[in-house]
This record gives structure tokens, C-alpha cells and sequence, in this order.
């Protein structure tokens, strides 16, 4: 099965894009519309004839039109054609600019990859290394050292006094530790401006993250005693990268993975796309994050809702959480069978509490909850298993889950923060729905 | 957590000699830690305090889910259907919502369940009537989970208590026209309430709005509303006190259809003794009396018209036509006839068409009018002048509204034909006022019409014929789709491009709209596959 209307609809940049595709979707609008196994194409009659591909494999998308949003009303248009009326489009070997496009995308991949290839290999001055790692390490030791003092100081004059503290009274302890090169920590104390006052029990969660701030700043202070899965997760934690060659000898791990759920952060200056994926065979979860800055489309096209095989990465660390995705192989397509998932609250909060005692900074866990019914109570949402537990959710209108669901159990797919959970999607009736 | 939150939130140099709970399972963490910084301890502390209760997360109490939603009897439209449905309710295209939703009833189909709650939350009242035989199961039970959506169990007439309190907040509160809406919409529901609510605040309001206001209770107009209403033939305003006469004339036993029509009787009678033939003679009086002011009758003539004609038609307007059937005992045709050269002949006309439109909903030997009256109109020779021409249209829309869609279907399309030959627009207006959909005969009588009018050279005439086909996109029927979707020819450019660039695009909306409306029964058709 293709994509759905409702996918194609979740991967438009706005509104109006998602609107002006739909106003393309009839089949009167296109000349040459077809697909091969690997593409979809056709010519669409806008201010000139555009041409307009996608790579189905990553469903990557070129258009020729002048538009500068990324996917433009045009790709929308023909995904939103071939949704609709996938017999619409016929199977045929493409035309030249289509085949021709591909094997450019091809080759560039393949020429970055070589790239990486020559770089990993290249002779590096070891010594060089070795120094400006060492003078990371002071820099970083010195400004957690700065943010102890300031830490210990807000505890000691009270936590009061923050609730009417404007938010640059986070940031600048934020500025200071990537001044310091910790910009993992960084951005960790910048979200603690969220929480004065965003719920009655703020002092408590506030102080749960200091908290866990402060055992941070010990583990680093005593980081030669961590396993080296942990080290590495500090080290992440606080803002190192890992090197891709690091990466790449991670075990590649085969499977259709399944996108139960994605959206995107807009808190930071930076746009983070959070999917998370579930493998059909190993019923592992993954992570995958990409970052955009400003307006711009994020590089690879990760649909909510769709299955791919693939191959996929864990980065190292204690808990196998955030992956990157290698390889793409299949075809993008709907899910339709149901996804791996936790048959319980009760068995979900457990696989939390396991990782959290390998990884105690982890603040995100993406699940898919078996057989869960929606519960709306007075303005607020939660989500009841078949043992008769629940979890409050994180949303605010749920009216479309709970008509299509008619309170019927479904798989919820959703990321849990400790407090509540997002719903991210859902699953009922071989059909896989937008939250 | 909470002990150590309440500690953190004075500071810990207020709590010099905060001990810790030995007691606390995560204890044996902390204790390894070996720090004599009283911050740093505490700090670390609740670090694990706060993991230790995540890991431990309560499950709560145990909870019964809602029973979900009865099975349907019916099958739920193909999803298809839901993104057309969606467009329609987003852009508020009640009339194409309508025609789809009555479809989807007829065919035997609910809504998907997807768009539910956009379809709950719609407040058009027609709208309303319209989802509930098409909401299921589903819609019913989703309804009962918020308080905005009980207008499915509480019925759409029958206003809630809580949908009467808005309606009365947007009556005390909103503007002049939402006032008027909302004093329509609970007329509708509870005739007497509303009346009341006018009674008590008709005094405190300017007169073209009292005259506005009182134009409310035609609906559901009943004898209750006299007293009401003979109260405003004292009105200062004269057009309040005409909205008053006008009401006051529907209603069969009201004093003031008693005065109207003996004052009518007096007006109207046979000439004697010419031949076997039937002649009428109007004979208004010179002058009138105060009580005929009151009762509506304007005083003083409009510019330009002679004050018995006026009076002639006002009183005339006032009388079912088949009163006049019966006491001269001849058929309307014949009547229409009688009058022929009399001084005051066309101002009788006026007030019988009038009258008959009026009339004809209720009272069948004053529908039989409607068609002679109509031929009278249409047939007439042509006058001179736009205004002339304007109000010949005029009396057309009245009686086409009085007639049976079926009627007013063969009524029309002679009329197209002969405003075609004539090079003519005036009469297009006309067709809004067509039960939809239109029938499938007139329906392609008036698209072979329209396309000759616009493969004319493109001037106003045209456009205007081409601009008809915003309200012939909604009402024909899916019967004559083929036909409307054969290709139209652009009109040649005339003058200036202006014309024909708009023709073009009236042409371009129509096709989409019939398109999008073919979209709809082809997803209703293949539902299966």
C-alpha cells in the first residue's frame, strides 16, 4: 500500500502548501504521470510545464518549479494524486529526466559516502588530537564547575525566587556552558525556563531536574569510573558528537521499520524532528533526530505512519535509544499490519524504569501501547489499557482519535516524558492515523 | 519529593538542620556519595529521589473505560468522501453540503468517522438538520462526551437550555444583525418566546430596525401574533406600519383583512349592462381616511405615481385573489380580461400578483392565479427602460417563488429563450429562486441557452449570462452533468479583454464545481471498490 491523503498532508511545510497541493491532486493537472519501482513522476501544468519526481525509496522529491518550499505544491499534488488514485498512475520505464535525476542522487550519495570513506582514512596528526581533546575536557571541567556553584547557590537561596526570573536568567547560564563547549548541557539548563510555574507541581519537577543535573556533574567528575557505554553517554550528554566512524562501527541492525510517531520540537532556534520507530521483526525502538535551522526542510523524509526495510544504527551508549538511520531499501509504504508493542501499561513502565536505571538522564521513551482505550475526562485525555491502568496524555484534543476509535482499543503510538504522554499516532483497523 | 520541593523552595540556608528521611528506599544511594556539601548532598538527593520515583511510577487506581460507540447499521462512506465533505464544511459551502449529505442519507451511508468532530462543531442550523440522519452511531455517542455537541440529542428546533441562553445573550448583546438572526432562530424554535423578547424591546429601537424586527414573526406566524401587530398599525414609522398591515393581511381572521377586504370590495366591481361579457371597473376613492393610513395604506403617493394607483395596489395586495374568482364567478384568466382598459388596470394586476404569491402557499384557488398572472408578465410586450424592465422582473420573481418546482421549471426556459433573442440579462436573476436541483429537461434547455449567449461576442450582456453559472453549478442535477462538462467555447474577445477574461473564468468555476460534485456521486457509486 502507497502513502495515505492524510501522510502526504503531514509531510507539507504549512497549511497552504497542503491546500494548494490538494487543488493539483485531479489527474486533468498532469501530463505523463507514472512510477517504476523506484520513482513517481509527472509533468504539471503550472506558470510552465514543471517536472516533478520522487524517489521512492527515500521518497526524496525534485521539482522544477521556481517555489521555495520544500516539498512544493506540485510533489504534494502528485503524492496527493497517487494516494487518491494510485491506479492512476501506471507502471512504465521513466523518461530521461527522470532516470537521469535519479542517477545524479545516486552517484551523490555514493560520492559522499566515498568522501566520509576518505576522510576516516586520512592520516591524522594524533598529537594534535590529542591536545585539542585535552583542552576541551579543562574548558568543559571548568564551566560545570562554574554551574555547580551556581546550582548549589539556587538551592541555598530557594527556589522561590526563579518563579518570576525573566528567561535570560536560564540563558545565560546556557551561553556560558557553550561558551564552555558543553552545548548538550547548554541546551538542558535552557529548558528549565519551561517549568516555573507550567504546573501546579512545578518546585517538585524543577528540582527533579537539578537533580539530575547535579548527579551529571558528578558522573563527569567521575567519569574514568563509568562503564564505557555510560562514558559515552556523558560525553553525548554534555555536548561531544559522535564521530561518524564511531558511529559506523555500531551494529547495523536489518528490519522493516515501522515510523509509529514523529514531530518536531520548535522550542530551540534549531527545529528538532523527533520519529520514532519500531522495528516489525526485533521490536526494538528507535529514535531518529534531525535538526533544521529556521524554515528550512529537514534532509531526509521520514514519513509518520509508513514502513521501510532499512538499516539503522543505535548510537553507542547504555541504552540503545537514539539511532541513525544507513540505509533505505524498500519502498516507503503505509502500515498495515499491527505495529510490535508493550501489551501493558504495567510491561511498558517497566522497559522505562529498566532503562532509566542504565541510563538515568534518558527523558524520553517512545512506545506503542497494545489495546489502549481513549478516555476523555473533564478537558483532559487519558489513555486505559486492557488491565484498567492509564496514563494522562499530553494533548488537548483528541476528538479525532476517539471518533475514528469510537472507544474501541487501539495501538497508541506516543513518547512518554515521566509525566505524561504525547500521542503521536495510532493503530486500529489495519490503518495507521495521525494523533 | 515533595518534602524535599518544599525545602528547595525556601532554600536549604533556611533549613539549616534539614535532616534526611533514613527512611527513603534511595537512601542506600546517597549514602555512598560521601560529601560534607550540604548543597551538593541535597541536590544529589533529590537526583535520585526523582529517578527512584520515576522507576517507581504508581500505577493508580484502576479505571472503566466509557462503553464505545453502539454498532452502525449502516456502512460509514468511503474516505474519499471525507476530504471532499472537509473542503466543503471549511469553506462553508452549506448548498454543497447539503445536496452531498442528502446523497450520503439516500445512498445509505455515515459520515466517516474522521471528520466528525468538525462536522459536530458546525452551528449552521440547515447544516445541523441535514448531519443528524447521517452522523451513526458513532456521531450520537462521540456527541455525549462534550457539553458544545448536545444539539444531536436535544434536537436541532428544539433549543437547549443552554442553546436558548446564547441565542438570548446574542439577542441582548450582539449586533443589529446577529440580533435579528438570533430572534429568527428562537421564533423558530418557540414561537411565543419570541415574541415576548420583541415585545418587551421594539419600542427602544430605531425604525427601520423595528420595521426589520417585526419581519421576524412571519415565521411561524399565527394568530397570537395579532394583538402584537394591530399594537404597530399605530406606529409612527409608516414602513413599520407597513411590515404590520402586510403580516396582519396573512392572517385570514384578523380585523385588518376584514376591513381590507371590504374596502377591496367596494373598489372592485362589475360594470353593467354591457353584452354578455364580464367587465370590472376599479374605482378607488378621491381620499382616505385615517383608518386606512393606519391599516398600512401610504397617505401620500411615492414621486411620480398617482395616489389612487397606489391605494389601488395596496389594497388589492391585501386580498387573496380567490375572493374575486368567487364573487364574479369567473376563472382568473377571464378576470384579468375584465379589467382590461379600465383607467386603473394596471395597478389591479400589481396588487393581484401581488396578492397571489402572497396567497398561494396556503390557499389553492389563489395558486390557480399564479400561471395567468405569470404569462401576463412574461408575455407583455417589452417596456422601455430599465426601471420599467426591473420591476416586470420583480413581479416574475414573486410568482415564480409561489410556484410548484415543477411549474416554475416549465415557466423558465421560455423566458431564458426569449431573453436570449432579446439580447437580454434581466431576467437571470430569476433562477435563484429555482427549487435545486433544477430538472433534468430545464436544465439542458437553459445550458444550450447559456452557451449561445456566451459564444457571443463577450460584452456585459454575456458575462452576465456567464455569471449565471455560479448558481446553475449547485442546481443541476448529476442527470445533466455529461452535458455541462461538454466543452464551452470561450467567447471572442469584444471591446476590451475585461469581459472575456471573466467569462472564462466563470466558465473554469463552474466545471471545477460540477466536477468536484461528480467527484462526490463517483465516490458514492463505487463504495464497494
Amino acid at each position: 500500500m502507497a502513502l495515505t491523503l492524510e501522510q502526504v498532508v503531514e509531510m507539507a511545510p504549512d497549511g497552504s502548501s497542503a491546500a494548494a497541493g490538494k487543488k493539483l491532486m485531479a489527474l486533468k493537472n498532469w501530463e505523463g504521470v507514472g512510477r517504476d519501482a523506484d520513482a513517481l513522476w509527472g509533468l504539471c501544468r503550472g506558470s510552465a510545464l514543471y517536472q516533478v519526481k520522487v524517489d521512492l525509496a527515500t521518497m526524496g522529491y525534485h521539482c522544477s518549479c521556481p517555489s521555495r518550499k520544500f516539498p512544493c505544491k506540485h510533489v504534494l499534488g502528485l503524492l496527493m494524486l497517487w494516494a487518491a488514485s494510485a491506479s492512476a498512475v501506471s507502471e512504465q520505464s521513466p523518461p530521461d529526466w527522470v532516470s537521469d535525476w535519479l542517477q545524479r542522487r545516486r552517484q551523490r550519495d555514493e560520492k559522499k559516502a566515498e568522501r566520509q570513506a576518505a576522510e576516516t582514512q586520512k592520516p591524522v596528526d594524533e598529537k594534535a588530537q590529542q591536545r585539542r581533546a585535552e583542552q576541551r575536557s579543562d574548558r568543559v571541567t571548568d564551566g560545570l564547575a562554574r554551574l555547580d556553584i551556581w546550582l548549589k547557590d539556587l538551592v541555598r537561596s530557594g527556589l522561590a525566587t526563579v518563579e518570576t526570573r525573566p528567561e535570560s536568567f536560564w540563558e545565560e547560564q546556557a551561553k556560558r556552558l557553550v561558551d564552555a563547549q558543553a552545548p548538550g548541557l547548554a541546551s538542558r539548563v535552557a529548558r528549565l525556563a519551561a517549568i516555573p510555574r507550567a504546573t501546579p507541581d512545578w518546585p517538585a519537577r524543577l528540582l527533579a531536574e537539578l537533580g539530575r543535573i547535579a548527579i551529571l556533574l558528578q558522573a563527569w567528575h567521575r567519569i574514568e569510573q563509568l562503564d564505557p557505554a555510560l562514558q559515552s553517554d556523558v560525553r553525548q550528554l554534555l555536548g561531544w558528537t559522535v564521530p561518524q566512524a564511531e558511529l559506523e562501527r555500531g551494529e547495523p541492525i536489518d528490519d522493516r521499520w515501522i515510523v509509529v510517531g514523529q514531530w518536531v520540537d520548535e522550542d530551540d532556534r534549531v527545529r528538532a524532528q523527533r520519529s520514532w520507530l519500531v522495528g516489525r521483526a526485533t521490536g526494538r525502538t528507535a529514535l531518529v533526530l534531525q535538526f533544521s535551522p529556521g524554515a528550512q526542510p529537514f534532509a531526509e523524509s521520514i514519513v509518520p505512519g509508513s514502513e521501510q526495510r532499512a538499516t539503522l544504527v543505535y548510537y553507542p551508549g547504555a541504552v540503545a535509544q537514539r539511532a541513525k538511520l544507513l540505509g533505505r531499501q524498500g519502498n516507503v509504504e503505509s502500515v498495515a499490519q499491527r505495529p510490535p508493542g508493550a501489551p501493558t501499561i504495567a510491561a511498558f513502565l517497566d522497559t522505562v524504569a529498566d532503562a532509566l536505571a542504565r541510563q538515568p538522564w534518558l527523558s524520553a521513551f517512545g512506545c506503542v501501547l497494545r489495546d489502549v482505550t481513549l478516555v476523555p475526562q473533564d478537558g483532559r485525555w487519558l489513555a486505559c489499557d486492557s488491565a484498567g491502568h492509564a496514563l494522562p496524555l499530553l494533548a488537548h484534543d483528541c476528538w479525532k482519535m476517539l471518533a475514528v476509535t469510537g472507544g474501541r482499543p487501539c495501538d497508541l503510538c506516543g513518547e512518554w516524558n515521566g509525566y505524561a504522554l504525547r500521542p503521536l499516532g495510532f493503530f486500529i483497523d489495519n490503518a495507521w492515523g495521525i494523533a | 519529593m515533595e518534602d524535599l520541593a518544599r525545602i528547595a523552595l525556601v532554600g536549604t540556608s533556611r533549613h539549616p538542620q534539614a535532616a534526611p528521611d533514613a527512611e527513603h528506599p534511595a537512601e542506600s544511594l546517597v549514602a555512598a556519595l560521601a560529601t560534607d556539601d550540604r548543597e551538593q548532598a541535597f541536590l544529589l538527593r533529590a537526583g535520585a529521589r526523582a529517578l527512584f520515583e520515576q522507576c517507581g511510577r504508581p500505577l493508580g487506581e484502576k479505571r472503566e473505560p466509557p462503553a464505545p460507540a453502539p454498532p452502525e447499521s449502516r456502512p460509514f462512506a468511503p474516505p474519499q468522501l471525507a476530504g471532499l465533505l472537509q473542503n466543503a464544511m471549511a469553506s462553508s459551502a452549506w448548498e454543497m453540503l447539503a445536496e452531498f449529505l442528502g446523497e450520503m442519507d439516500a445512498a445509505g451511508l455515515l459520515l466517516p468517522p474522521e471528520i466528525l468532530p468538525q462536522a459536530l462543531g458546525v452551528t449552521d442550523a440547515d447544516a445541523r438538520q441535514r448531519l443528524l440522519p447521517v452522523l451513526g452511531e458513532r456521531g450520537r455517542w462521540l456527541s455525549e462526551f462534550n457539553p458544545e455537541w448536545r444539539w444531536v440529542r436535544a434536537g436541532v428546533g428544539d433549543l437547549s437550555d443552554r442553546d436558548r441562553s446564547v441565542v438570548v445573550r446574542r439577542w441582548e448583546e450582539g449586533g443589529f444583525s446577529e440580533r435579528c438572526r438570533a430572534l429568527e432562530t428562537l421564533r423558530r424554535g418557540d414561537a411565543a418566546e419570541a415574541r415576548k423578547l420583541l415585545e418587551s424591546a421594539i419600542d427602544q429601537e430605531k425604525p427601520d430596525h423595528r420595521a426589520r424586527l417585526l419581519e421576524t414573526l412571519a415565521i411561524q406566524l399565527g394568530a397570537d401574533d395579532e394583538p402584537l401587530l394591530d399594537g404597530r398599525l399605530g406606529d409612527r414609522a409608516e414602513q413599520v406600519r407597513a411590515v404590520a398591515a402586510r403580516l396582519l393581511a396573512r392572517l385570514p381572521g384578523s380585523a385588518l383583512a376584514q376591513r381590507m377586504r371590504a374596502r377591496a370590495e367596494a373598489m372592485l366591481t362589475e360594470k353593467a349592462g354591457k353584452g354578455k361579457s364580464l367587465h370590472l371597473a376599479c374605482q378607488p376613492p378621491e381620499e382616505i381616511d385615517k383608518d386606512w393610513v393606519r391599516d398600512g395604506v401610504p397617505a401620500k403617493p411615492p414621486q411620480g405615481r398617482g395616489k389612487r394607483a397606489v391605494w389601488t395596489e395596496a389594497v388589492l395586495s391585501a386580498v387573496p385573489p380567490s375572493v374575486w374568482s368567487a364573487r364574479f364567478s369567473a376563472a382568473p384568466r377571464d378576470l384579468m380580461e375584465a379589467i382590461g382598459s379600465d383607467q386603473f388596470a394596471a395597478s389591479v394586476l400589481v396588487g393581484w400578483t401581488q396578492a397571489a404569491a402572497a396567497f398561494a402557499p396556503d390557499d389553492p384557488a389563489s395558486a390557480a392565479w399564479v400561471r395567468p398572472l405569470w404569462d401576463h408578465w412574461a408575455d407583455g410586450t417589452p417596456r422601455r427602460g430599465a426601471a420599467a424592465r426591473a420591476e416586470v422582473a420583480e413581479h416574475l420573481q414573486c410568482l415564480l417563488q409561489a410556484m410548484p418546482a415543477d411549474e416554475a421549471d416549465r415557466a423558465m426556459g421560455p423566458l431564458l429563450m426569449r431573453a436570449l433573442e432579446a439580447d437580454r440579462a434581466d431576467v437571470l436573476g430569476l433562477l435563484g429562486c429555482l427549487t435545486r436541483p433544477w430538472s433534468d429537461a430545464f436544465s439542458r434547455s437553459y445550458l444550450e441557452t447559456v452557451r449561445k449567449a456566451i459564444a457571443r461576442p463577450a460584452d456585459n450582456t454575456a458575462y452576465q449570462w456567464a455569471q449565471s453559472l455560479l448558481t446553475a453549478a449547485q442546481a443541476i442535477p448529476r442527470s445533466a452533468f455529461a452535458a455541462a462538462l461538454e466543452e464551452w467555447h470561450a467567447a471572442k474577445p469584444g471591446k476590451t479583454p475585461w469581459f472575456s477574461q471573466g467569462i472564462a473564468r466563470e466558465i473554469e468555476n463552474f466545471t471545477e464545481t460540477i466536477r468536484t460534485r461528480q467527484r462526490f456521486y463517483e465516490a458514492v457509486a463505487g463504495r464497494g471498490g
